[in-house]
């Protein structure tokens, strides 16, 4: 474990090492991500500007719900955004057999290789965001604990999806559709789920449940999941790792390289 | 006949990427449908009938168009010019008996007819038989596609002066995506500017911003008074077109290469 903190950290460094070549457009950068991410607050206020909002949730709620996707989207940013972006750049150049030989896991060098350090400095938005709706809030300890353990559990429901996108990225190589795949889930995942219709409910909270990504990690902090509902969501999140984990493993063991 | 041949030819060429237009197209859809979905449930859970005379089908077809439009105005004259000058290309384009700017302008064209023709139509038609008319008279059309090339052409001149910060700086990427997310905060592509606050929406009316998407897509949908978007667009070119050029003098004398 300790091994794969020094790789990660080392991988970590150089990336950010190499953004930073040009300051100014690592700023640029990070400020286009930062107005990105405001994108859903600002359509919020708006909405609430406007109207009365959405059923079941004040405006200061709508706004944790927005800091809990910034989040945990900015974690997947930091270490899973780029993952399907390198593989397909791996396989067709070839260079992704170096990464079975290495003797560290082609997985986590995978995603380690591909950490993304502009997500670590925009993480913060959501952050400030929360902090911003928060003391208009009652928050008990012990929600925002359980809050903790379920933004962990959006960002491992991200990092799955991400495995499993990998996966059939080994076989159809060229990856885009699947990445903005991700990128729209991530959107929808930014909104109440309580919106949609309810066939896309179930969908979303069973099957493909970005319901992790924000709306389950906000209705434990404002104390609205209860009992064995509370344990579900994470419940699903580590299943659908663990069926992310089966996929690479068979993906793996049927690459065949380029050239066949 | 010079310029409609390179129209054709380049046309020719852009037909090769048509996937990933139809790509991008569904990913628009999804977006669409999500802020349908949003939008539906803030009508009847505020029991709405209108928001700034904005009933729900307006909003819908307000989503359409935008994205349509905005789909036909995806100028990227500058991420093109970037490409040039960082691989070394760019001077080669100095010799060609065609000025530069020209050169951009026919090559973007040529994107933009082939993307009207044979995808935006056809999805606005899609569109079309789905939801039904949009609130559009035969006038009021008429009026949105003159609008729209105005827009173009104000899109066109943006683009253009933002291409030849890349003579300036090292590496110009960091502009070009601060203002493209910039862009889209009000640009009206979240929501129609009119539900920003009074004075933001007024401050927001002096820009050229607002004249690319949002006010040509009220011109379809019969919402304003195409005269005076007109006259807005036409001040815009006629102050954008001299200092583009003028920036672009100035960026020739800064080109580097070898041999030159």
């Amino acid at each position: 474990m300790k091994r794969e903190i020094v790789v990660l950290w080392k991988f970590f460094r150089l990336r950010l090492e190499e953004d930073m070549v040009y300051r100014l457009n690592f700023i640029l950068l990070l400020s286009s991500f930062i107005i990105y991410d405001l994108f859903g607050p600002v359509l919020m206020v708006v909405v609430y500007h406007v109207s009365e909002g959405f059923p079941n949730w004040s405006f200061w709620e709508v706004l944790v719900l927005q800091a809990s996707a910034i989040i945990v989207e900015e974690l997947w940013f930091l270490f899973g955004s780029r993952v399907l972006f390198e593989l397909e750049q791996n396989i067709t150049s070839g260079r992704f057999d170096i990464y079975l030989i290495r003797p560290l896991s082609p997985l986590f060098l995978l995603f380690s290789s591909s950490c993304f350090p502009y997500g670590l400095f925009t993480l913060f938005v959501g952050v400030f965001i929360l902090g911003y709706a928060l003391p208009h809030l009652n928050i008990t300890l012990i929600s925002f604990l359980f809050y903790l353990l379920f933004l962990c559990s959006g960002f491992l429901f991200l990092i799955s999806l991400t495995i499993l996108f990998s996966s059939i990225s080994v076989f159809v190589v060229k990856n885009k559709p699947l990445r903005d795949t991700i990128f729209t889930l991530i959107t929808y995942g930014k909104y109440p789920t309580n919106i949609f219709p309810k066939l896309l409910r179930l969908i979303f909270t069973f099957i493909l449940p970005i319901s992790l990504i924000a709306y389950f990690p906000a209705k434990v902090i404002l104390g609205k999941l209860f009992g064995f509902l509370t344990l579900l969501p994470f419940l699903i999140s580590l299943l659908f790792f663990a069926f992310s984990l089966l996929s690479w493993k068979v993906a793996i063991e049927r690459y065949s390289s380029a050239g066949g | 006949m010079v310029a409609f041949r390179i129209i054709k030819n380049l046309a020719k060429s852009r037909l090769a990427y048509k996937f990933e237009f139809f790509g991008n197209l569904i990913f628009s859809i999804l977006w669409i449908l999500l802020l349908v979905v949003i939008w539906q449930a803030v009508f009847l859970f505020s029991n709405l009938e209108s928001i700034e005379g904005f009933t729900f089908h307006d909003l819908i077809f307000y989503y359409i168009i935008i994205q349509l439009i905005r789909h036909g105005l995806d100028v990227d004259i500058s991420y093109r010019v970037e490409q040039l000058v960082r691989y070394g290309n760019f001077v080669s384009f100095l010799l060609k008996p065609i000025s530069f700017p020209i050169f951009c302008f026919l090559d973007d064209l040529s994107e933009k007819l082939v993307n009207i023709f044979l995808k935006i139509l056809p999805t606005f038609l899609v569109f079309v038989l789905i939801f039904g008319l949009p609130p559009s008279t035969l006038t009021s059309f008429l009026f949105g596609i003159i609008s729209v090339i105005f827009a173009y052409l104000l899109m066109v001149l943006i683009d253009f002066m933002l291409s030849t910060l890349i003579f300036f700086t090292k590496s110009s990427h960091g502009i070009f995506d601060v203002f493209q997310t910039g862009l889209h905060l009000i640009d009206g592509i979240l929501f129609p500017l009119i539900f920003f606050p009074e004075k933001v929406y007024s401050i927001l009316l002096y820009l050229p911003f607002p004249y690319l998407t949002f006010f040509p897509t009220l011109v379809f949908l019969n919402k304003a008074d195409f005269l005076n978007v007109l006259g807005f667009q036409v001040v815009w070119i006629l102050l954008f077109f001299p200092l583009s050029f003028f920036l672009w003098h100035l960026s020739l004398k800064r080109i580097e290469g070898a041999g030159v």
